[in-house]
């Protein structure tokens, strides 16, 4: 089996800080977060020979929350259902904007498993570059926070769930895709584990959401770390390790 | 590469089980009323019974969420149809949906927001928003912790699970895997599709001039994939090819580009040449830009290379669309079709478009088929492809 390295990571900035600007005028707040952490992942790097045969992997486990909460909201008090808020309601829209900047044509998934979404988009990427149907994989996760809910779901067992946010993208690529760039990379990923029922004692923090796997994993190398332990709310942990 | 099914299930409009969708599709009977595909509750009660009567699930309490409880029941027929007696820690499950159980949750929303329903009652309903939710639902009921993923990408998602299915298998990550596309109606679709003006109130007319809309539909249905053929086999999943439009979140790209390279790549990972496909089980929704972009696909990838078109058909007059589901659904038609060497005409086409320039089926045709070649197109540009053969 080839070798899998990651080639780039990054996490994004306050998307208030581009929701005015006209490329976004129709984006949500995750479709701008997502798209700032994959160009931040980008820069640098050449686009036209890392976007030939590129995949783009999404992982969110609320999906589109905000837009389809004023979809319904919309349709319930005047009995509209407006197109635009219907589009961007669906869970892989926001995958959908990316990739349409992205103006590439590799595979497009959009995963969603709650505690594991990040994992589970991370594995995905591997398996996807391993049987050669891409050479580079762009892995994003997102999750918006959604503030008329905040109030009523800081009451759940866990509080932070719900109510955290944020974009992480990482760039991977196979030993072909390797071959094309001028450059080395950051890691060889090793392995992504998701042990699922362990007891492990979690720590409550208002920055944790759920699909955080791939934002943590890109601070983590930034920080030179060479594993990353994710404890679960539910005690289930996952293990990523690169060299 | 290959994968090897070994057993099935399909709970649709118009039938519990793939036996019924394959005579419904074959008998030009379609399951759609007001132009909508719901599973009838006389489909529900029976598979319901039939559950019951596993003595492997016979602890299993039923759950009150639809898509809970058809993705149960779907997943314990599959599993009967292979003569698994449940998943080990080594095998692998893979879950397609974009609407997952937004019934459960969508009024609830609108009610707290309206100061109308309490937090606890809100948060109690809330909790069915991810759609990771259907799946560890799955997973506890069933005591499976191994490998597992769910997949949301629109209108391809269950093609892409069975797409990810099989690389786990060829990579030797899963001894076994069972795959599943679970989707109910709700009115956000029903009311996000109707304002996209896609709906139709007839059966749809896939590839006829005359086209009125598409039929959403509801849909479950599991198959079990095996690395090895065995007595049970009954098809072999040879290909698969993902790839995106980058053009659009609603429409197709007019020249069905990545639906085209979906195709070719397929191809390519069957290892067979374009003459091998003997029928393309279309997309085929009934909508005006899926239809002229699948065709522009279809014309494209045999444009100058001296083979025949082959036959192009789509089932959707029978069974709706099933979204997320529909690659799945539709993916038991072509299995059934190859084990009884038939090709399904395309229910409700009357005056085929002219300029799609396909070849259809008047009557439904026995003839040899080797190869299919299954295609699913989404929102968001999401395109997959499978190439399904016989044993």
């Amino acid at each position: 089996m080839s070798k899998i390295y990651i080639v780039s990571a990054q996490v994004t900035e306050d998307p208030q800080n581009f929701l005015q600007e006209p490329r976004y005028r129709k984006a949500t707040r995750a479709m701008v977060m997502a798209n700032r952490s994959v160009e931040k992942t980008l820069e640098g790097l050449p686009r036209e020979v890392v976007l030939q045969n590129c995949g783009f992997i999404l992982g969110s486990c609320h999906g589109e929350l905000e837009v389809t909460m004023n979809f319904l909201k919309t349709m319930s008090e005047t009995g509209v259902a407006r197109p635009i808020l219907f589009q961007n309601s669906l869970h892989n829209s926001t995958t959908g904007f990316v990739s349409m900047s992205l103006k590439s044509n590799g595979p497009l998934l959009t995963v969603s498993n709650l505690h594991f979404t990040g994992e589970d988009a991370l594995e995905s990427a591997v398996c996807l570059l391993k049987s050669n149907s891409c050479d580079f994989c762009i892995v994003t996760t997102v999750e918006a926070r959604v503030p008329e809910l905040v109030e009523g779901l800081q009451e759940t067992k866990l509080r932070s769930q719900y109510v955290g946010e944020g974009s992480g993208t990482v760039l991977l690529c196979n030993e072909k895709g390797l071959a094309t760039l001028d450059r080395k990379p950051l890691a060889e990923l090793m392995s992504v584990r998701c042990i699922r029922g362990a007891k492990e004692n979690f720590v409550e923090s208002t920055n944790y959401y759920e699909s955080n796997a791939v934002e943590r994993l890109a601070l983590s190398l930034q920080a030179n770390d060479r594993d990353l332990k994710l404890i679960k709310p539910d005690g289930s942990y996952s293990q990523i390790q690169w060299r | 590469m290959a994968a090897w099914v070994t057993g099935t299930s399909a709970l649709t409009c118009v039938g519990g089980n793939a036996d019924a969708l394959w005579r419904a599709a074959e008998q030009g009977v379609s399951g759609l009323k007001n132009g909508l595909g719901m599973i009838p509750d006389s489909v529900i009660e029976q598979s319901r019974a039939e559950f019951r009567e596993n003595p492997a699930f016979a602890k299993t309490k039923l759950p009150e969420s639809r898509s809970k409880e058809l993705a149960l029941i779907a997943f314990e027929q599959a599993l009967r149809s292979a003569g698994w007696s449940g998943l080990n820690e080594n095998d692998g499950l893979i879950l397609a949906t974009t609407t997952g159980q937004i019934p459960v949750w969508d009024k609830a929303l609108t009610s707290y927001l309206r100061k109308t329903l309490s937090k606890e009652e809100f948060i109690a309903a809330f909790e069915h928003q991810p759609l990771g939710n259907l799946l560890s639902s799955l997973s506890e009921a069933t005591g499976f912790s191994g490998r597992q993923l769910l997949i949301s990408s629109a209108c391809s998602a269950s093609t892409q699970a069975l797409a990810i299915a099989s690389m786990w298998l060829e990579q030797g990550l899963v001894e076994r895997c069972i795959v599943g596309g679970i989707e109910v109606l709700c009115d956000l679709t029903v009311q996000g599709f109707s304002c996209l003006q896609l709906l139709s109130q007839q059966a749809s007319k896939p590839f006829d001039a005359y086209r009125s809309g598409i039929n959403l539909a509801e849909g479950a249905a599991f198959l079990c994939l095996e690395k090895q053929s065995s007595e049970r086999s009954q098809a072999r999943l040879t290909g698969y090819g993902m790839t995106s439009d980058g053009y659009h979140m609603t429409a197709p790209h007019p020249e069905g580009k990545g639906c085209f390279l979906a195709m070719k790549s397929a191809l390519n990972v069957a290892d067979i040449e374009l003459d091998q496909i003997d029928w393309i089980h279309a997309h085929g929704t009934g909508s005006t830009h899926n239809d002229q972009a699948e065709a522009a696909a279809i014309r494209t990838l045999y444009a100058d290379q001296g083979v025949v078109l082959p036959w192009v058909s789509s089932s959707k007059w029978v069974h709706g669309h099933a979204l997320g589901a529909s690659g799945i659904v539709e993916s038991v038609l072509c299995i059934e079709a190859l084990k009884r060497q038939t090709i399904l005409k395309t229910h409700g086409l009357e005056t085929p478009d002219p300029s799609l320039a396909l070849k259809h089926p008047n009557s439904n045709m026995k003839a040899p088929l080797r190869h299919i070649l299954k295609n699913t197109l989404g929102f968001g540009g999401t395109n997959a492809a499978l190439v399904w053969s016989q044993t």
